[in-house]
C-alpha cells in the first residue's frame, strides 16, 4: 500500500514539478507561448474559423493574423488577457505552424489552459474531435472521483488547473 | 456491469461499475466476448509503470461485438464481430498517415504528462495508466472504443475468440518487432522472450523469410510451445550461455537481428541480475538483462528491434557495442492498425497458429487469478483469457 502510493504520488509528482516549473517561468516572463503543427495547409487552419463553433476554449474567441506585423489582440471576456494566433506554412509537407502568443497580467494563469486548448484544436483539425476521457467508467468511490478530476486535468493541461 | 480493476500495486479486484457511454463522435462501443491478459500488464500491476490510480479497468488486447456506434463513426456497425487494437491512434495525423499509428499525435486524451516526461505524446492505449490517456480498459462487459474506424477491424468467421484476440497486440506487435529487421534471406534471427509477444515476433521473422529463428527462454513449457506450434529452434538460458550458443549457431556470423521481446522486468542470473533488481526497487532503472544481452549477442551491421517494454531508465546500456558493432537500435509500442487486416487474413489462412497461446480461458471473476497463474509461469500458464460474459 505503501508502495503504491509512492507509485502514484510519484507519477503525479512529476507532472506536479514540470508543471510548477512551467508556471514560474510563465509568471516570470509575462508572456505565454504555445506552437503545435497541423498537418493541414494554412488555409485550410484558417478556414476552421468560419466555423467558430468547432474551435475549442480560446481559439473560438480570437481570429488568426499574419506572422510579420499582427498585433496581440484583446479576449472577450478574459481580462488581462491579450492573444495573438499566427499560421505558418511548416517546411516540405509537414502542414502549418500554429503558434499562439499570450500577453498581459493574467497571460500566465491561462498557460495550462492554452496549451489544452491548442492541443484540441489540432486535433479537432487533423481528425474531427478531441478525444476525451471524461465521463468513462472506473472503480473509483466517489471521493477518489474527486481526486481523480484534479489529476486528469494536471494531465491534460500540465497544471494543477 | 463487472469489470477487473487495478486497486494498487499488486492488487486486483472485480468491481461493479457503471457502464461505458459514447463520449465522442468517432466512438463505438463493443460488447467484450474476450479480453487477454498481457505482459504488459504485469508491469502496471508489479507498479513500474507510473500513472496508475487506483479503481482503473485493466485489459488492452480484446474482440467482441459491436453494440453502438457514435454519429461519426462511418465504416462500422452495431453486430460487426471486431477485434480492437490495443493502441488508440486517430488515423490522420502525419504518424498515422505514415503507418506509425503507436505515434499517433491526437490519440492520448491527457497528454501532458507524457509530454513532461519524453518531450512529445504518443498514442493512446487501453487500459494502460494515465501516461497514455487513462482510457478504461477491455477486462469488463463492456468498453468505450474510440476512433472505431481505425481502430477496430472484422474479424473472419473461422476465426474463434480465443485464437482472434491475439491479432490486438500480440500478433501485430510480433510482426512490427520482425518487419523492424528488414530480413534477409540467409539471416538468423535470435528472439528472446517465448511468451505471446516473443512467439509471434519469431514466426513472424520466419514467415518474412529468416533462414533461421532461434527462440530464448528458460520455462520448458514455452520453449516446447515454440517447437511444436512453430517449428523454430530454442536455447534454453538457464542452460547454456546464449551468446555463445548463437556465435556456435551462426558459425561466427552472429544474427542478422535480434528481438528482445522481454521488457522491464527480464530475468537472469548472476551479478548483473542482482544489480538491476536493487535498482529497480527504489525505482532508479529497469531490469534489462534480455536487452544487453541482445545488444552482446547481435552481429555485426545488425538490427536490435525492442518491443519488450521499458518505462523509464536501464543501467549498464552496452552502448560500445552499439556503436561499434554499427548495430540498429529500433523500438516502438507496436503500429497494429497498420498490420492487423493483413494478419487476421494470415491467421484464419492457418499460417498463423495462436490457439495454443490461450492455456487458460476463464471467466472473468477469475481475472485476479488469471494474472497470478500468468505473472508466475505457474500451472503452463502463456496466456489467461478472461471471458467478460461468461458465468
Ligand atoms: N511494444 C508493444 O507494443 C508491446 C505489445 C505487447 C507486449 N509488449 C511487451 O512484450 C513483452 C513480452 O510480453 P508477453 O506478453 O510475451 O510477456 P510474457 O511475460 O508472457 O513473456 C515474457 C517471457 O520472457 C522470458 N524472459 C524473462 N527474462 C528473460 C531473459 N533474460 N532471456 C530470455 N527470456 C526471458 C520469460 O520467461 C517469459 O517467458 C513485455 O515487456 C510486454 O510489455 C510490447
Ligand atoms: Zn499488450
Ligand atoms: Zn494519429
Amino acid at each position: 500500500m505503501i508502495r503504491n502510493a509512492a507509485v502514484v504520488g510519484g507519477a503525479v509528482a512529476t507532472v506536479g514539478v514540470a508543471a510548477a516549473l512551467a508556471r514560474r517561468r510563465a509568471r516570470q516572463r509575462r508572456h505565454v507561448e504555445h506552437v503545435a503543427t497541423v498537418v493541414s495547409s494554412p488555409g485550410e487552419v484558417a478556414a476552421a474559423w468560419q466555423q467558430p463553433d468547432r474551435l475549442p476554449g480560446l481559439f473560438a474567441r480570437v481570429t488568426p493574423q499574419s506572422a510579420e506585423g499582427g498585433e496581440p489582440e484583446r479576449v472577450p471576456r478574459a481580462r488581462g488577457l491579450r492573444l495573438l494566433v499566427t499560421l505558418t506554412p511548416a517546411p516540405h509537407d509537414r502542414g502549418t505552424e500554429v503558434r499562439v502568443m499570450a500577453t498581459g497580467p493574467s497571460a500566465a494563469d491561462h498557460d495550462g489552459r492554452l496549451r489544452a486548448d491548442l492541443r484540441a484544436l489540432k486535433s479537432v483539425l487533423e481528425c474531427g474531435e478531441a478525444v476525451t476521457v471524461k465521463g468513462q467508467p472506473s472503480g473509483r468511490g466517489r471521493a477518489q472521483r474527486a481526486v481523480q478530476k484534479r489529476v486528469n486535468s494536471a494531465l491534460t493541461k500540465g497544471g494543477r488547473g | 456491469m463487472k469489470a477487473l480493476c487495478w486497486m494498487g500495486v499488486n492488487d486486483l479486484a472485480v468491481k461493479d461499475v457503471p457502464e461505458p457511454r459514447l463520449l465522442n463522435d468517432g466512438d463505438a462501443i463493443v460488447r467484450i466476448t474476450a479480453s487477454a491478459v498481457c505482459g504488459s500488464d504485469l508491469h502496471l500491476i508489479d507498479g513500474y509503470i507510473p500513472a496508475m490510480r487506483r479503481g482503473d479497468i485493466l485489459g488492452h488486447e480484446f474482440i467482441g461485438e459491436i453494440v453502438e456506434v457514435g454519429p461519426g463513426v462511418r465504416e462500422r456497425r452495431v453486430g460487426d464481430r471486431v477485434v480492437v487494437c490495443s493502441i488508440i491512434s486517430c488515423g490522420h495525423c502525419r504518424y498515422c498517415r505514415e503507418g506509425r499509428f503507436s505515434l499517433c499525435d491526437n490519440g492520448n486524451a491527457q497528454p501532458a504528462a507524457f509530454e513532461d516526461l519524453y518531450g512529445y505524446a504518443g498514442g493512446g492505449i487501453f487500459g494502460y495508466s494515465h501516461l497514455v490517456g487513462g482510457y478504461a480498459g477491455s477486462h469488463a462487459e463492456y468498453v468505450r472504443v474510440p476512433f472505431a474506424d481505425v481502430g477496430s477491424f472484422p474479424v473472419p468467421g473461422a476465426l474463434d475468440d480465443d485464437s482472434a484476440v491475439y491479432a490486438s497486440d500480440a500478433v501485430p506487435t510480433g510482426w512490427m518487432a520482425a518487419d523492424f529487421c528488414d530480413i534477409r534471406p540467409g539471416d538468423v534471427v535470435a528472439v528472446w522472450g517465448a511468451g505471446g509477444v516473443g512467439q509471434m515476433a519469431a514466426l513472424a521473422a520466419r514467415l518474412m523469410g529468416a533462414e533461421r529463428v532461434v527462440v530464448i527462454d528458460r520455462f520448458p513449457e514455452r520453449l516446447e510451445q515454440v517447437h511444436r506450434h512453430l517449428g523454430l529452434d530454442t536455447l534454453d538460458y538457464g542452460e547454456v550461455d546464449v551468446v555463445e550458443a548463437l556465435r556456435d549457431i551462426t558459425a561466427g556470423r552472429g544474427p542478422d537481428a535480434c528481438i528482445e521481446a522481454v521488457g522491464m522486468e527480464a530475468h537472469g542470473f548472476g551479478p548483473q541480475y542482482a544489480y538491476d533488481r536493487a535498482k529497480q526497487l527504489p525505482r532508479l532503472a529497469e531490469r534489462a538483462v534480455a536487452l544487453r544481452e541482445a545488444i552482446l549477442a547481435c552481429g555485426k551491421g545488425g538490427v536490435v528491434s525492442v518491443v519488450g517494454v521499458f518505462g523509464s531508465f536501464v543501467d549498464k546500456f552496452p552502448m560500445g557495442a552499439v556503436v561499434n558493432k554499427g548495430l540498429t537500435l529500433r523500438s516502438a509500442q507496436q503500429h497494429g492498425q497498420r498490420y492487423i487486416p493483413e494478419l487476421l487474413e494470415r491467421m484464419a489462412a492457418g499460417e498463423i497458429p495462436t490457439a495454443h497461446l490461450t492455456t487458460h480461458p476463464l471467466p472473468l471473476s477469475e481475472g485476479a487469478r488469471g494474472y497470478e497463474l500468468f505473472k508466475h509461469k505457474r500451472d503452463g500458464c502463456v496466456r489467461a483469457v478472461l471471458h467478460p460474459q461468461a458465468a
